[in-house]
């Protein structure tokens, strides 16, 4: 393993003179490949648009280095550091983030005593924890607390274990360069470098051989980015969507295979530190052919590993060894590690998200893995473990032995992998239940993958597990592609990329493939976190699950309080169980809701029609009821206001009156319909569904969760047939509901066309769209339709109603809200009355 | 004062029965990489820090257990002969 250890120059190496010919070309061919990374970094929108100007930024940093005396280099790279701060925040909240940290760097070096110091910054420190938590309000930008934290929640116990035993030099440009670390800005989760390590390994070794392992590693970054948006976009399953063995498995190995997304990242940071001559060590180096738990520990983030054994694994070992016995106090020192890693770990999501986060998750998972280390620790302590200084011997029985733990490990740590990131027991609980349900062929399937992956660990698993030196070593370097092919590779990997990116013009002839090489190339949402994004402002799902970097990167700038409704008024003895304060007015996000006498969210109506109007009424959820624009704005008002610019006479005008409310589905739609539309004397009345059918679901559980009464006896009996009832966990009920959801909407659908036809109110059904692509609709729209057509409703269609929209997401009120603006609302306006037209017209 | 050469032979000697049983001894050179290489782990890297304070009666801190000092024989034996 390269710990970035001083080594000496390569035999035949070229002089370190910039201008030299072969190092001018050499660090044009890195340049070359360097600028191809930043391609593919915009191709692919990898990471953050801030990640594409910051990768800009270092490119340029790049070129200039080469050719600055080595003595100027870390005060260059310091000065880019901080430059990449003012680049990604504002130039306040930059101020701020660097003041800040100037002030933390300034109380390490006070001129006192080294505990005086610590007491300092753990002052410091304790200040801005009391800020972080909320229990006053900083006067600096919220954006800034992630990246503060990560800069020097960590750093800053580093450096003063550094500044105590004097191991490595201290000067300001070190400091600036070391605490804000490009490109640490973009990344709330960053690798815990080392200090001394960061000094140490500063241009040891030819420039051309740390650059281009840099490009090598920055490549590898971008690979592991792909796969895990491949695993993202097309292997992720809602736990609750589980219905059989292979499902199962699909959702525990994709759990842990998402952590693609941390390899991908710290590949880059720390090749993109490679080219400013930061010779660091590899990080995440196959972590998926891991064959025992300490061989697990060692390669799945060797920054936080060494991090661990400096400040806490040999400082504890070396207090407990005189006390104990040698093997008592290496177990101690194991267990001491591994309860301290629980505390950091709680204690870095306390900086980034400002909750400390307390779940039985978290004590299992890493007290069962503190546990496994620990006998690991134990067992190698005692028996040693393999390791040798020439060729290693292999045999049959070798091979197969690390296949074979390969394999138990991973299914190991993909099981206790998903127990830690599930919701809840009872989602864990689900999942396993469905493993034994596995079919012989897909359990053969399986086999066949686990298989491949044995074969993958007995071929170049062993690397990390079994340290192999001297001639092994030298067979090793020897081994390791030449300057010039590697930059052959990286280039013609980039150009691959780079073409396969332009999917609309080289894959036009097959649309599926097309399709998939766009989700790839894309930073978009699955259609499991769409669906989540979507729950959120009805159930109030805030908690987003702490392992979802996707959503939590949404609403890491969403303002508090965004999801709370204040005119929402709780009716737990009926149904719907909620409903609107009445003559009430809100803000909610980012407008006002304005809600009439009689509950909702619509000018005053008189309950009796006047003489000579028309009375259209609109059932439906927050999309008709208007959340996020005003309510001159909603699609009804601006489809009344047209109405009657257009059509109105001296005999006739119009009125539409908006019973829609947030959250609500078919199922409150219909109660709403028979329990308080019908006292308005309607002449028609519009049932807008969107979702209907997962709604439908969500509704009945819901309803299962709250203890909430369904007040249809033929739902109830539905419901019983699949063993739903009251106080069911959520995710049993989300897990069987979708059974009967097909007969339930049905049947709901049924009621309200009778009950209008009942009370002489002529009814049309239609399913409006959203302004987005990824959620699964189109396979529910076609069931939906057919079930509103066999209940005797006429459907009038506005699905294309942002057909002519090509940049959706310029139609949401938020990057992480999707209701549409009022720019949306006057395209759904549109569809509406053109849908309607006809009928109003016969009338 | 101990001579370097014996403080070299003594570690060499420890590495080898401790951690290379079975290994040519002519293929362990005094700057073969041990912590980088993975040859010294953590629990390697404790057990040689035991060896040496016995051995040759001194002591080592905490934050010299590390690849700065341990990296080599000849790093190691430098580290001991600082504290003769």
């Amino acid at each position: 393993m390269d710990t970035g250890s001083k080594t000496p120059p390569a035999a035949g190496s070229p002089p370190q003179s910039p201008w030299a010919l072969g190092n001018l070309l050499r660090f044009g061919l890195t340049a070359f490949q360097f600028g191809l990374l930043v391609l593919v970094v915009r191709a692919f929108q990898l990471e953050s648009r801030a990640f594409l100007h910051v990768m800009i930024l270092a490119w340029g940093g790049f070129v200039v280095t080469q050719f600055l005396p080595g003595r100027l280099r870390m005060p260059l790279f310091a000065c880019l550091s901080v430059i990449s701060v003012l680049v990604v925040l504002d130039l306040e909240a930059g101020s701020w983030l660097l003041g800040l940290g100037v002030l933390m760097i300034g109380a390490a070096h006070a001129p006192v005593g080294h505990g005086a110091r610590v007491a300092l910054v753990l002052a410091l420190g304790a200040g801005l924890a009391l800020l972080r938590a909320g229990v006053a309000e900083a006067p600096w930008p919220s954006a800034i607390w992630p990246i503060l934290g990560s800069m020097f929640m960590f750093r800053t116990m580093i450096y003063l274990y550094d500044l105590r035993h004097k191991s490595a030099p201290f000067n300001v440009w070190n400091a600036l360069g070391y605490f804000f670390m490009l490109p640490n800005v973009c990344f709330p989760l960053f690798p815990v470098v080392d200090y001394k390590t960061f000094c140490r390994s500063h241009d040891n070794d030819q420039s051309w051989l740390i650059h281009q392992k840099g490009v090598r590693w920055m490549l590898r970054g971008a690979a592991h980015l792909l796969l895990y948006r491949a695993i993202y976009q097309n292997f992720v399953l809602d736990p609750a969507q589980v219905a059989d063995g292979l499902d199962a498995v699909r959702v525990i190995w994709s759990t842990y295979l998402l952590y693609f997304r941390v390899s991908g990242a710290f590949h880059l940071i720390a090749g993109l530190l490679h080219m400013f001559g930061f010779n660091l060590p590899e990080t995440f180096h196959l972590w998926l052919l891991s064959n025992n738990f300490t061989d697990f520990w060692r390669r799945i983030n060797v920054y936080w590993k060494n991090f661990m054994q400096r400040v806490f694994f040999t400082p504890v070992h070396f207090m407990l060894r005189r006390r104990v016995s040698p093997t008592a106090a290496v177990v101690g020192a194991t267990l001491v590690t591994f309860i301290a890693t629980w505390f950091l770990h709680g204690y870095q999501w306390f900086w980034i998200r400002g909750v400390f986060p307390t779940s039985w998750q978290d004590a299992v998972f890493w007290s069962l893995l503190g546990l496994m280390i620990t006998i690991n620790v134990y067992w190698e302590s005692k028996h040693g473990r393999a390791r040798a200084l020439g060729k290693f011997k292999r045999t049959l029985a070798s091979e197969l032995g690390i296949g074979l733990r390969t394999i138990a490990m991973f299914i190991t740590i993909t099981m206790l992998w998903s127990m830690w990131t599930s919701g809840s027991w009872e989602q864990w609980e689900l999942v396993l239940g469905y493993l034994g349900e596995l079919t012989f062929v897909q359990g053969l399937g399986v086999a066949g993958a686990l298989s491949l992956l044995g074969v993958a660990g007995s071929l170049w698993g062993r690397s990390a597990s079994v340290a192999v030196v001297a001639g092994g070593l030298a067979r090793r370097e020897a081994s390791k592609p030449t300057f010039w092919r590697s930059s052959a590779l990286v280039c013609a990997s980039c150009g691959l990329l780079l073409t396969a990116g332009r999917s609309p013009l080289w894959f036009s002839f097959e649309p599926r493939l097309a399709e998939a090489v766009e989700r790839l190339a894309t930073n978009k949402l699955n259609a499991v976190d769409a669906g989540q994004l979507e729950r959120g402002y009805y159930e109030d799902l805030t908690d987003v699950n702490r392992f979802n970097s996707e959503l939590a990167a949404l609403y890491k700038d969403r303002p508090p309080g965004w999801n709370v409704n204040d005119a929402i008024r709780q009716t737990p003895d009926q149904y719907p169980p909620y409903d609107l304060h009445p003559s009430v007015e809100v803000e909610y996000k980012g407008s006002t809701l304005v809600i009439n006498r009689w509950g909702f969210r619509d000018r005053e109506y008189e309950k009796e029609k006047p003489p000579g109007v028309y009375r259209i009424g609109f059932l439906g959820s927050s999309h008709t009821a208007g959340i996020g624009v005003e309510n001159h704005e909603t699609y009804e008002n601006v489809f009344e206001d047209r109405l009657n610019a257009e059509l109105a006479t001296d005999e006739r005008r119009f009125e539409v009156l908006n019973f829609a409310i947030s959250g609500y589905g078919p199922l409150c739609r219909l109660a709403t319909l028979e329990t308080r539309a019908l006292e308005f004397d309607l002449d028609l009345m519009v049932n807008v569904g969107i979702d209907d059918l997962p709604w439908i679901t969500k509704e009945l559980a819901h309803a299962v969760d709250k203890e909430i009464d369904v007040p249809y006896a033929e739902l109830v009996e539905l419901m019983a047939e699949v063993e739903v009832h009251k106080g069911l966990p959520r995710v049993v009920a989300d897990n069987r509901l979708p059974r009967i959801a097909e007969r339930a909407l049905g049947w709901i659908y049924e009621r309200a066309a009778d009950v209008c036809e009942e009370n002489g109110v002529a009814t049309l059904m239609t399913f409006i769209p959203r302004p987005e692509e990824n959620v699964a609709r189109p396979e529910h729209l076609a069931t939906q339709l057919e079930l509103a057509r066999a209940a005797g409703y006429e459907v009038v269609d506005t699905a294309d109603a942002f057909a002519t929209e090509p940049d959706l997401p310029s139609l949401w009120i938020a990057p992480w809200d999707r209701h549409p603006t009022a720019r949306g609302h006057r395209m759904l306006a549109d569809a509406v009355f053109d849908a309607l037209l006809p009928h109003l017209r016969e009338d | 004062m101990v001579p370097k050469e014996q403080v070299q032979a003594s570690v060499k000697q420890f590495i080898l029965s401790e951690f290379l049983p079975g290994e040519d001894a002519g293929e362990l050179e005094t700057t073969t990489p041990l912590v980088s290489a993975g040859i010294l782990d953590s629990i390697a890297t404790l057990k040689l820090v035991t060896f040496l304070e016995e051995q040759f009666s001194v002591q080592i801190d905490a934050h010299e257990a590390d690849v700065d000092h341990l990296n080599t024989v000849e790093d190691i034996s430098n580290l001991v002969l600082s504290k003769l």
